[in-house]
């Protein structure tokens, strides 16, 4: 965990009371309303369709015990006891009421948390793979580039009033785990043919209603040049991006108006001018920010009850099978913890949840926790020896679902439910799919898929990314879903493809069925995941299987 | 207080003193250039050059910062001037990204009176960039100094 200096605090602190003052400005007419909107927004405050949403960061997707006990309290005292994890490792808070926001933030400071740049047109919250530091294919901890991108764009005087917002993500591993060409820029960190440690660069991906994969602009950035580089491209796109059109403001839409090609150029030239300005080296800067880093204490273990317990009981053994992952050491395990109960608003955790994760975070895995762009929470560093006892405690906390990876472990976006823009709703056909295929009892023999659901074309489900996506939207007043097939999130990143005409809400749920049906009847062997079927045989049977009758006829 | 608040026709003048000296203040031409404006590092190297106007329609619009900031990293020594709606929150942005001063109009500074300005001002000192940039740093960051 990244241990906050005076600074930081210092820092964290300040931007609290600027925000009591911002406030103060509204109410006393200093500053007009959409003034104050861009000022709230930039310290993660939204106006919801009910209610404010108070947006908080989780930085790169890591925290310890004491924070999460902190998101607990914060549910209690000013919530309705639960918050929502979201796609891009936050937490929100769907019922705080103005007049307690700056005791909120407060409150995050106490334990080094902040909602700084959760929203706005500015650099938000640097995401990174949730297994930094424990995957056992990391080629480096990508969380200590993260943290230096966080400073770096923390109130960065040039561009706190972007076009638009703008994402950042980056993974350490060649298993993209932190979806990079879906973002304004993603980093893959990698070595050259010397061995030297650097990062792919990748711009000008993203979902939303154009949805891009991202181009590479570099194919290795020397570590020491992070920065300058990162500066370059953000002062192209504060300059050049479009002002005109909200909905051609991203980064992606100036890479595909103006050329891969010319933008490169554009960078690259920028690139240079700023290299003088940076004079301290990237990669030193990381090598300081790294021994911040408090890196846990493994211990040496044998694990003889672990494997016991793996053959007696047949529950357990399925919830290592899906929700475990290798660790870098031996003797260790990465824990999912699926937030995608069956029948459950994916995501969601009681405060009561977030205490015991914190209790187990605390005795089992080194006091850290990690949130997944997958809406799960992560237990990083777990010796197996102790994994039938956290098995246990999971359980008894309603939070043991075996089912990462499966048709239940759905990404789907707050939609008509909490969200001003949504056309459809989102929640409840998630809760609708994975309840049906539980009574069906099908969920594991239809094994790995991914299921995603966005309220509207912004997209922040991901449906582009599901293998089978779902996509809200409304026809005259009335719910209309698309479905889009053969989208990937990994590295090799594909957007789905419409299938054909929209579903109604009802027609929706026998929809889905039909399309999972025609795969377990299509498919080679249990082997052959649902992907992987799509690939090998085309579109065309899945979208006859959507569609019976002739109606599949029309579709390109 | 240091802070300057200046009428000049319709307009104020935001100015202080304190937190950009280097800048040089002399005779000689003022050139005005609009937000976004495309300009070439050679278009500044005119000597006679002494104030650079840089407009903006809304407050939002960010893009001045950039421009200023690019002004300076091609060596502009002059006068820097920030003109159109600003809130107080960004002035400290302003001075950071190069501007020496701001011009709003007078009904923007009634409802945001000078103590608004001079308070903002202070957020200036301390901020992430500044320590990740500069070679001399003191302090707990000391640690941030290269070996
Ligand atoms: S996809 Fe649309 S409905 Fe869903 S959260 Fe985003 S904006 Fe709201």
């Amino acid at each position: 965990m990244y241990a906050y200096n005076e600074f930081d605090q210092k820092f964290v602190r300040q931007r609290v009371s600027q925000f009591r003052e911002q406030i103060e400005k509204r109410l006393n007419g200093s500053l007009s309303e959409e003034e104050f909107r861009t000022l709230r927004l930039m310290n993660g405050l939204y106006l919801q369709l009910h209610a404010y949403m108070l947006r908080i960061a989780i930085p790169y997707g890591s925290l310890n015990s004491d924070q999460m006990r902190k998101f607990a309290y914060i549910a209690d005292r000013w919530d309705k006891g639960y918050g929502h994890f979201t796609t891009r490792q936050n937490i929100q808070f769907n019922w705080p009421k103005l007049e307690n926001v700056a005791d909120i933030l407060d409150a995050l400071a106490d334990v080094n948390m902040h909602a700084i740049q959760t929203s706005g047109n500015c650099v938000r919250n640097v995401t990174a793979d949730h297994f930094s530091g424990a995957s056992i294919d990391e080629i480096e901890d990508p969380r200590p580039s993260a943290e230096l991108l966080r400073q770096w764009s923390t109130d960065h005087p040039q561009f706190q009033y972007l076009p638009r917002k703008f994402k950042i993500a980056i993974t350490g591993s060649p298993n993209d785990r932190a979806v990079v060409k879906a973002h304004d820029i993603g980093l893959r960190i990698l070595r050259n043919q010397q061995g030297e440690v650097g990062y792919q660069v990748i711009i000008g991906g993203g979902l939303g209603r154009s949805p891009f994969v991202g181009h590479t602009i570099r194919e290795f950035l020397p570590k020491a040049d992070l920065l300058p580089y990162i500066e370059a491209i953000l002062q192209v796109y504060n300059l050049g991006g479009r002002r005109d059109n909200k909905y051609k403001a991203r980064i992606k839409i100036l890479v595909h108006e103006t050329g891969i090609e010319e933008i490169t150029r554009r960078v690259e030239e920028n690139f240079k001018l700023q290299k003088s300005e940076f004079q301290k080296p990237s990669d030193k800067l990381i090598a300081a920010i790294e021994k911040r880093f408090l890196a846990p204490d493994f211990e040496q273990s044998t694990y003889e009850n672990f494997e016991a317990e793996r053959s007696e009981s047949p529950q357990f053994d399925i919830f290592v099978k899906r929700n475990i992952a290798d660790h870098r050491r031996e003797n260790y395990a990465i824990v999912t913890v699926s937030l995608k109960n069956i029948g459950q608003t994916p995501g969601d955790a009681t405060s009561e949840q977030m205490r015991v994760l914190a209790d187990i975070a605390q005795r089992f895995s080194h006091d850290e926790l990690r949130i997944s762009h997958e809406q799960n929470i992560i237990l990083p560093h777990v010796q197996k020896r102790h994994l039938p006892e956290v098995y246990k405690l999971l359980q008894a906390a309603d939070l043991a679902s075996a089912n990462i990876g499966l048709i239940s472990d759905i990404i789907a976006c707050p939609g008509m439910d909490y969200c001003a823009l949504a056309t459809a709703r989102s929640i409840p056909v998630a809760k609708d799919i994975s309840r049906r295929f539980d009574e069906l009892k099908l969920e594991h023999e239809i094994g790995d898929i991914k299921l995603k659901i966005s309220g509207c074309i912004n997209a922040c489900g991901h449906h582009h990314l599901g293998h089978i996506g779902i996509l809200g939207l409304e026809k005259g007043g009335i719910e209309n879903y698309q479905i889009t097939l053969g989208g990937a999130a990994d590295l090799t990143m594909a957007i789905g493809k419409r299938a054909g005409r929209g579903f109604s809400a009802e027609e929706l749920l026998p929809a889905i069925e039909r399309l999972i049906g025609a795969y377990l009847d299509l498919r080679t062997s249990r082997e052959e995941v649902f992907l992987s079927s799509l690939k090998r045989l085309g579109h065309s049977p899945f979208i006859e299987a959507l569609y019976p009758k002739k109606e599949s006829q029309n579709v390109a | 207080m240091s802070l300057e608040f200046t009428q000049d026709q319709n307009s104020i003048i935001v100015r202080d003193g304190k937190f950009c000296p280097p800048h040089e203040q002399k005779p000689g031409k003022t050139i005005e250039l609009k937000s976004g404006e495309n300009f070439t590092p050679a278009d500044f190297s005119d000597t006679d050059i002494a104030v650079i106007v840089i407009n903006v329609l809304a407050f939002n619009d960010g893009r001045a910062f950039s421009q200023a900031k690019k002004i300076r990293t091609s060596g502009f020594k002059g006068i820097l001037r920030l003109k159109g709606p600003v809130i107080a929150d960004q002035y400290p942005l302003a001075i950071r990204c190069g501007f020496d001063e701001l011009e709003i109009s007078a009904s923007e500074a009634k409802r945001q009176p000078q103590f608004q300005w001079s308070d903002a001002l202070k957020r200036t000192r301390d901020n992430y960039l500044t320590r990740l940039t500069e070679m001399e740093v003191n302090g707990d960051q000391s640690e941030l100094s290269p070996a």
